[in-house]
């Protein structure tokens, strides 16, 4: 079998590398590079626009357009969460927070730097294990239940601990208005409309993006205009930085290895992956690194963790894609629609008589991460000097851009209302200190949690709570929520042993 | 001599804020704890479980902070607040931290003015129109841009919008003088 694939992994490049074909997967990187800087626009809207263009091309030609453009989205959205604190989609939202910070002291260019070399290495090492684990991936994705689905969802919302600056209580509480934010809508498990108030709007929940834009971009741009200056402060030079960014990525080459690895398993999680892997990689990067104080603050590891693990994310988010037809997410779900369109139909024939299909894709997504990657590092050096434009000049095209996006989510007037409640009371909350990311993690958990509890309640009762990966993913929350305090006080009492032995020698 | 204790001090504007929301988070947690009693079973626990349990926090986190703004003040306490855009220089004498608030304020309702402007035009005129409309408005007032570089800007915006519209079939919103006049036009 081995041999199978990797004489189809041979035939599959050739096949791509044809002019033609690799033309094609670079207007899908070109696409996918453009909308990714859109802030709020994401993989679905790209996919919608090229699903068109495939209609008479053959399957590797399809594939190399559709999958060229969902793989490097998460390569440009780094732009605008580095340089304007905005994020550019759903999985460079972890980014904002040590990318922004980054660039306000004027290292916009080291960070993307790093970012887009974690980026490309990231997506190679999602596609690499993609390639490794999808002859056994069948029966791992199966052993995960619904009570496991559950305590992932439970770990993403473990990382409000970490990331909760200042009061964790204040970030405990943001959470729950984000659970609550996310029950808003139509019930996973029952026919029944909840706090909608009968608005047609609110029936199917607050779109993530217009939420996203207005937690953070409004008031972020607001807060800079009041200022009157630009991102990055006063006095700082728009030095290009891309080669500290790629030292610093070389210099901790565990840590983009890590992030892959964490990123790609995330992402094979159905539901789970898209919105929730850059926080669980910041989480546990946060928790797992040395000298940490930084975070939050602009050190760059907070950087590299999340994007190598949201380009690795995407290999792993085809697996169950492509071996079960379970799209993970709104992208994953009209590139299924794709494939059909072009004749192959998902299942375990991925493995089998349409293995040269499934090798295309594997190295479609590890071609495009670099592609995507060498274009942004290029233009780098230019779009870095944004964070240098004084806000009032620059703000204005931004709001623009904003409420476009915004309005693009479900194309109601509900999307301008909603983004500008949502910005009133979040410039309120960053006015009154109140943590705004753990509020987001809430959102896009709360399905989720909701579905998979409800689910495990039903099957198992309250037994699954023994289950070992149960226990597994349960423990490792412990270590997340309170790891560093096992630590500080592992570290203290040692210290008051040492102490204690120095004055009885003495 | 007039000492003022932490009890007497006017409170910040910050400080204020915070503890708004915090009153206004623990009503709508009561309010959506009580609406979830209208839910069938299957879809109220978790709702109504996370809502009480908001709720009970808030209170918590309230209590926490008064305290604390008993004690040192919540700017001093909470390095998250100590950062907000309302706290000025802790060593400005009152006068000049009223005259920093009621300045952001002042700013800051402004911004927000031209925002709801632009919501205001997009629904009277639609979006390419009220984007032309605003951008002109706003690059001239608060950009201070010259005529010539606002009408480049404005030209290039426009029909960078345009052009992403066509090429990503993006749909723009209605507008209230659509009834009469496409003002809309796309290329």
């Amino acid at each position: 079998m081995l041999e199978t694939m990797f004489a189809a992994g041979g035939t599959a490049f050739a096949e791509l590398l044809q002019p033609q074909r690799i033309g094609w997967m670079l207007v899908g990187v070109t696409v996918g590079l453009l909308i990714g800087v859109l802030p709020g626009l994401g993989g679905t809207v790209g996919m919608s626009i090229l699903l068109p263009f495939i209609f008479g091309m053959d399957a590797t030609t399809g594939i190399a357009l559709l999958i060229g453009m969902a793989s490097v989205i998460h390569t440009s959205d780094t732009f605008p969460s580095v340089l304007i604190g905005v994020p550019g989609s759903s999985g460079s939202q972890a980014t904002i927070m040590d990318g922004y910070p980054m660039a306000k002291k004027g290292e916009g260019g080291r960070a993307l730097g790093a970012a887009f070399l974690s980026s490309a290495i990231g997506g190679v090492i999602g596609s690499v294990l993609l390639f490794s684990v999808i002859l056994v991936a069948r029966p791992i994705v199966l052993a995960l239940g619904n009570p496991e689905l559950f305590m992932f969802g439970l770990l993403g919302l473990s990382m409000v601990a970490v990331l909760s600056k200042g009061s964790a209580l204040a970030g405990l509480l943001s959470a729950i208005t984000g659970l609550l934010i996310g029950f808003i809508g139509i019930a996973p498990n029952a026919a029944q409309f909840r706090y909608t108030f009968d608005s047609l709007y609110l029936f199917d929940g607050i779109p993530l993006a217009v939420l996203a834009l207005g937690l953070f971009a409004i008031p972020e741009m607001i807060d800079l205009v009041i200022l009157n200056r630009a991102v990055a402060d006063e006095g700082l030079s728009a030095t290009g930085g891309r080669m500290q960014g790629v030292k610093d990525v070389l210099r901790n080459k565990m840590l983009v290895l890590r992030s892959a690895v964490l990123g790609t398993v995330v992402g094979f999680i159905p539901g789970l992956g898209g919105s929730v892997v850059d926080w669980i990689t910041y989480g546990v990067t946060k928790r797992t690194t040395k000298d940490n104080e930084e975070f939050g603050k602009g050190d760059v590891r907070g950087v590299i963790g999340p994007e190598s693990a949201n380009n690795a994310k995407e290999g792993g988010a085809m697996i169950p894609t492509l071996l079960f037809g379970i799209p993970g997410s709104g992208t994953t779900a009209i590139l299924l629609g794709g494939l059909i369109l072009l004749g192959i139909q998902p299942g375990p024939q991925m493995l089998t008589t349409n293995l040269d299909v499934t090798v295309t894709i594997i190295w479609t997504i590890a071609l495009a991460n670099i592609f995507g990657a060498l274009a942004c590092f290029l233009v780098t050096r230019q779009v870095s000097k944004i964070a240098f434009i004084p806000a009032k000049k620059m703000v204005p095209f931004l709001f623009v851009v904003i409420l476009m996006a915004a309005y693009q989510s479900t194309r109601y007037w509900g999307d301008f209302i909603a983004l500008m409640v949502v910005g009133v009371i979040a410039w309120f909350m960053k006015s009154a200190g109140w943590p705004r990311v753990p509020m987001l993690i809430g959102i896009v958990l709360a399905t989720g949690i909701e579905r998979y509890l409800h689910i495990s309640i039903q099957l198992h009762g309250f037994e699954w709570l023994r289950y070992p990966g149960v226990l597994i993913l349960g423990a490792l929350i412990v270590f997340i929520v309170f790891g560093s305090e096992v630590r500080d006080l592992s570290r203290a009492f040692r210290k008051g042993r040492r102490t204690s032995a120095d004055s009885v020698s003495n | 001599m007039n000492i003022q204790t932490p009890a007497k001090r006017r409170m910040p504007l910050p400080t204020r804020i915070r503890f708004t929301l915090n009153v206004l988070i623990i009503i709508v947690f009561a309010a959506a704890a009580w609406e979830a009693g209208d839910f069938v079973a299957v879809s109220r626990y978790l709702p109504q479980s996370i809502t009480t349990a908001g709720a009970l926090i808030g209170m918590l986190l309230l209590a926490i902070d008064w305290t604390k703004y008993r004690k040192v003040g919540l700017l001093k306490a909470d390095e998250a607040i100590g950062d907000s855009i309302f706290a000025s220089d802790e060593d400005g004498s009152a006068e000049e931290t009223r005259r920093h608030e009621r300045e952001v304020i002042g700013r800051a309702l402004v911004i927000w003015g031209y925002l709801f402007l632009f919501l205001g035009l997009i629904a009277l005129v639609g979006l390419t129109v009220g984007t032309f409309l605003w951008l002109l408005i706003v690059l001239r007032n608060l950009s201070k841009f010259t005529w010539r570089q606002t009408l480049i800007s404005v030209i290039a915006v426009v029909g960078g919008i345009q052009l992403i519209r066509s090429g990503m079939n993006l749909i723009f919103p209605t507008y209230f003088l659509e009834q009469w006049v496409t003002l809309d036009f796309r290329m």
